[in-house]
């Protein structure tokens, strides 16, 4: 029997249907459960996928109000016995607003915020193509990709922008390695940026770095590895067709490669390795993903 | 000299934002008994105080603050002027416009309270450096409790509220009136 997944529904999000197929694609069986449901129903599954949208139409801040909802506090205990649980987009403010992410310190009932974006010259909300650079980490959602890969997938946020209070140090995210995704804009780009210290603000510029995240980071996790708030959106790119074909980078070569050969596009694309992640750690064996 | 005007930006009709905070706060124990929300602005300016009817007469038209077919926009100058806030509150008891003492809770981002496009919208319509702040402002009123203790749970930095999130927000509770000028920038750069 194939390990089932949650996926989330709350009112206003929009990206179920990817996020079902990416899971199914990886060798899952994702369920769909409404808001409406009771909290029990989350009961029989073996993992939680909060994806992309607009919970509660973003009333208050985005992932405020879907973070108090009783789903969560089911997610919030599981989640304490190493369930996986992957927060997506607006998904990944909902963990940041439970404060299931960081956790950086017990008790704490928030350890981070999404801010709006800060962007050169403009404000609001930025939809393009971003590169994520893997780091070495205890993530259960990295284990496909190798550290260092370099993975470009697509963004679309108004309140992307990972930050602590000025009170609290950045670095001691960094120094409990909480951050398994960051932006990069590529080999040359990390080459120039060897010995950053990390310790609060944004070194990549803009667009590399597309909100100014403290850190540049992506993506920012629990201690355990096992809960992830991913601002960009891997069930965008969980196929090589999905992939644009003026992209840069190696993602984009095999695309351009792929449609001059005739090959298939719909093989796994640069977003896949997220699902095929937790797929593995759900014991799924590499000949039961479809690819 | 400097001048300061408020705008107060309230939808006429039921602030859906406002009706899912209450619920939301009332899972959580909350006193709350009503809740409102409104967009906040304030502009500032050195000199001449004739400046402010045609500051009025400008964001009325401008399209950048209010749509008057939605909101409901109120001017203030000073700590005694009227919100206009509590009228159009949403209550428990699912009507709107609650009455009684209430207190107030402005909530602005951190280091994003200066808006670069509407100063310089505002500075070229009214051929002065005006600068403008942006932020929120919660009305709440908690029968047989205290508001402002209601609001420091609800926004309060120290519990880390639903109205205000300490990691990326600025949050100040007053008490029943609210002050003119109630956001201040806490040394944020030029925008």
């Amino acid at each position: 029997m194939k390990p089932r997944v949650a996926v989330l529904q709350f009112p206003g999000v929009n990206c179920e249907a990817e996020s079902e197929r990416a899971l199914s694609s990886a060798g899952l069986a994702p369920e769909r459960v409404p808001w409406t449901a009771p909290a029990a129903a989350l009961e029989k599954f073996d993992a939680f996928l909060l994806p992309g949208g607009f919970s509660y139409q973003d009333r208050v801040r985005a992932g405020a109000i879907a973070a108090r909802h009783a789903f969560v506090d089911t997610v919030r205990e599981r989640a304490a016995r190493g369930v996986p649980v992957l927060g997506l987009c607006n998904g990944a403010q909902v963990l940041v607003e439970a404060g299931l992410v960081p956790a950086t310190r017990a008790g704490e009932n928030l350890g981070a915020a999404l801010a709006p974006n800060r962007m050169p010259g403009r404000s609001g909300y930025l939809a393009r193509w971003v590169f994520l650079r893997v780091e070495e980490s205890p993530c259960v959602f990295t284990q496909a990709y190798a550290p260092g890969e370099i993975v470009p997938l697509p963004m679309a946020h108004g309140e992307g922008r990972f930050v602590v209070h000025p009170s609290q140090d950045w670095s001691e995210i960094e120094s409990t390695r909480r951050v398994p995704f960051r932006y990069d804009a590529g080999a040359e780009a990390s080459q120039a940026n060897q010995g950053h210290d990390r310790t609060s603000e944004p070194r990549m510029p803009f667009p590399s770095n597309p909100n100014a995240s403290f850190g540049d980071a992506a993506g920012v996790m629990n201690a355990r590895g096992n809960v992830l708030a991913l601002m960009p959106h891997p069930e965008r790119a969980q196929s090589l067709a999905q992939v644009p074909l003026d992209l840069a980078g190696a993602w984009g070569e095999r695309r351009r490669r792929a449609r001059l050969a005739g090959e298939s596009l719909w093989s796994a694309g640069p977003g896949a390795g997220i699902f095929l992640s937790l797929a593995y750690a759900l014991g799924v064996r590499e000949a039961a993903v479809a690819r | 000299m400097t001048h300061v005007r408020q705008l107060v930006v309230r939808h006429r009709a039921l602030d859906p934002t406002a009706w899912t905070a209450l619920h939301a706060l009332a899972q959580g124990q909350s006193d709350a008994s009503a809740l409102a929300r409104a967009d906040l602005w304030e502009f500032e300016w050195e000199g001449d105080s004739a400046v402010a009817e045609r500051l009025v007469a400008w964001a009325r038209t401008a399209n950048w603050f209010a749509n008057p077919n939605r909101d409901r926009a109120t001017w203030r100058r000073s700590d005694a002027d009227a919100t206009d806030l509590e009228s159009g509150a949403a209550r428990m008891s699912g009507e709107s416009g609650a009455s009684g003492r209430g207190a107030y809770l402005v909530t602005t981002w951190r280091g994003a309270v200066r808006s670069q496009e509407h100063e310089a919208a505002a500075t070229r319509a009214l051929g002065l450096a005006v600068r403008v702040r942006h932020g929120q402002v919660w009305w709440l009123a908690a029968e047989g409790a205290d508001a402002e203790h209601a609001l420091h749970d609800a926004g309060g930095a120290e519990r880390g509220g639903l109205l205000a999130n300490p990691h990326s927000q600025e949050a100040r509770v007053f008490g029943a009136s609210l002050p003119v000028p109630a956001m201040s920038v806490h040394g944020e750069e030029e925008p």
